[in-house]
This record gives structure tokens, C-alpha cells and sequence, in this order.
């Protein structure tokens, strides 16, 4: 199935979770703050929460700037 | 000096340059520089992870101690700055946001109506917000009433390094506003930011001047010093402009001089 990660389309599993994702991206989940359709999924719900086909998740940090 | 304290959401902020993280050609520099500013509070951006590639992340340059204040870059509107502050909250990195909110591409300037409605929302959420404006009078008294912890008024667009050209609205700002006035963007050198601090600014906030010096380690310390120079100078109490010379040396007993 496919999902929207930060604008790009990928090809993953249905059902699978977001820490999935972010372990498959290579990305710490303690330094990111991740969306799934514009709402804010809380860090201790990452091993639950799954994708499915069309999701739109973003995937945000910090960086530099004034 | 030993009272002199700036308080902003509670806290006691022992620097009054603040500074930015960005456009520093090597983020190795950020540690180094931020500790020779001496500055407690710096900011940070709000951007998606590149998937495509490793990324560094910004808080592995921040020293440890400071407060780190995620401005809402990229935000056109209210909705989408509010967005950005929450999502910045999540990072767990305390409740402090810049509202930055500019639909401008050219000059970059603040939309004052949008921000005062971020403002509105985010403090009733429990928000320490520092919001960059226009230094307008009318909209800074709208921002403190909608819970800003400060008013954060531009010296000239961000990243032109024209310095404080907008000084005599920041002084009537400075003169009537019961909150901080931190001037915020377009200070390009330490004496700009001096200038700011003697006219009684509470603080300043430098990202580009310093990160795109040959030498941003040096230029982080310039900066904190003229700061200091510039409050020490405004507590003091400076002396007063006059239109004709007034000699320094006594106009008495000179010599060679007969009765």
C-alpha cells in the first residue's frame, strides 16, 4: 500500500505501525514529532498506531534557524 | 547592574542577546558560538525530516541549559503557526515559541493581525510567546492583552544587516509597553545591537550577523560584549545630546593669562 511520508510516496505493508516507519527510514523517534492526517500522534503510541493506504504523515524536527 | 534582571514566562534570562541557529555554514560552529555569546535563549526552525538523506539534529549543538525558543518559520497564517508551535511543544523542549508569521517573500515582514491571533490562542494554552512584529504601538498593546510574554519588534528585514531603522517606533514601544521589547532581525553589527541596548531595548536577538561572519565563534562574543556595554550604558543613565561645545577642562586658570 502506499503512504505520504513528508511528501513522498512509499511502499509499506498495511497495518504497519509508525515506529516501523521511522525505523525503516533510520530516524530516532525521541527527535521527531510525527502527524498522521494533520493530527499529532503522541510519542507512547508510536509501537500502535498503524498506517493505512493514503495516510499522510509528516515527519518533523528541529533545525537551525532565527 | 545587580537588580537588573530580565523576566520573561517566569524565567530568569541572564543574557540579553539571544540568538539564532541558523545559516551557519557548519553546524560544529553552533556549540562554540552560543557559549561564547553567553546567550540562554536560543532559537530554533521547524522543518520535515529529509527522508532521502541523514540529517543532523539541532539539538545535539545546543548547549545543555539553554532555552530554546522553535520560532514558527514557514507559517503564512494564524492556523498554521499554531500548528507548528504545538507540533514544536511535542519535541519536548519546554513551551517557549517565536511566532513568525510572513506571507512577504520580498521583505519579509511580519503580518501583525495573524500573529496577534496566534498570539491569542497559543498563550491561552499555556504558551511563553515572544511574537516578531512590525514595531507597531497599537498592535503591541493587542499582543501583551492577548497574553505575549514579550514584543518582539523588527530593527530592519531579516538577514538585510541594515540595523536599528526602525528606532523611533521600537522607542515609543520601549517608552509604553509593560512587557520586554526584544528587537528581533536585521542587526548586522555589535553596535547595532549596542544602539538597541542603549535606547533601553530588553534584550536583542542575532541569528545572521553571526552566523555568516568569517569568524562566528569571535563575532558571538562581540556581540555579547557590545550587549553588555549597551545596557550597562542605558542603566547608567546617558548624557544628553547638545547643539553647542561645552568645554571638558576648566575654563578657569589658564595660563600665560594676565588680570
Amino acid at each position: 500500500m502506499k503512504i505520504h511520508v513528508n511528501g513522498k510516496h512509499l511502499e509499506f505493508m498495511p497495518g504497519v505501525r509508525i515506529i516501523e516507519v521511522l525505523q525503516n527510514l533510520g530516524i530516532n523517534p525521541d527527535r521527531v514529532v510525527v502527524e498522521k492526517n494533520g493530527a499529532i500522534i503522541e510519542r507512547q503510541n508510536y509501537m500502535t498506531e498503524e498506517l493505512n493506504e493514503g495516510d499522510n504523515v509528516e515527519i518533523i524536527m528541529f533545525v537551525g534557524g532565527g | 547592574m545587580k537588580n537588573d534582571v530580565l523576566v520573561i514566562g517566569g524565567k530568569e534570562i541572564k543574557s540579553r542577546l539571544f540568538i539564532g541557529t541558523g545559516k551557519f555554514s557548519n553546524n560544529r560552529l553552533i556549540p562554540e558560538a552560543v557559549k561564547r555569546s553567553g546567550a540562554q535563549v536560543v532559537t530554533v526552525a521547524l522543518r520535515r525530516v529529509d527522508i532521502s538523506s541523514k540529517q543532523e539534529n539541532m539539538l545535539d549543538f545546543i548547549p545543555e541549559g539553554c532555552i530554546i525558543m522553535p520560532n514558527t518559520s514557514g507559517a503564512v497564517n494564524a492556523g498554521e503557526a499554531i500548528r507548528i508551535a504545538r507540533i514544536a511543544r511535542h519535541l519536548g523542549c519546554g513551551n517557549w515559541v517565536k511566532i513568525e508569521i510572513i506571507s512577504d517573500a520580498k521583505y519579509l515582514m511580519p503580518d501583525n493581525y495573524e500573529t496577534i491571533k496566534a498570539t491569542e490562542i497559543l498563550a491561552k494554552e499555556g504558551f511563553v510567546v515572544l511574537p516578531y512584529v512590525n514595531p507597531d504601538l497599537m498592535d503591541a498593546r493587542r499582543l501583551r492583552d492577548a497574553g505575549a510574554a514579550a514584543v518582539m519588534p523588527l530593527g530592519a528585514p531579516i538577514g538585510t544587516n541594515k540595523g536599528l531603522k526602525t528606532k523611533e517606533l521600537v522607542q515609543i514601544l520601549i517608552e509604553e509597553m509593560d512587557i520586554p521589547v526584544i528587537v528581533d532581525a536585521g542587526l548586522g553589527k555589535p553596535s547595532h545591537a549596542a544602539e538597541c541596548m542603549e535606547i533601553g531595548a530588553d534584550a536583542v536577538l542575532v541569528n545572521t550577523a553571526i552566523a555568516v561572519s568569517e569568524n562566528p565563534v569571535a563575532m558571538a562574543e562581540a556581540f555579547s560584549l557590545a550587549v553588555k556595554a549597551g545596557r550597562m550604558a542605558y542603566v547608567a543613565g546617558m548624557a544628553q545630546e547638545k547643539i553647542f561645545a561645552e568645554a571638558s577642562s576648566p575654563l578657569t586658570g589658564f595660563l600665560s593669562k594676565n588680570e
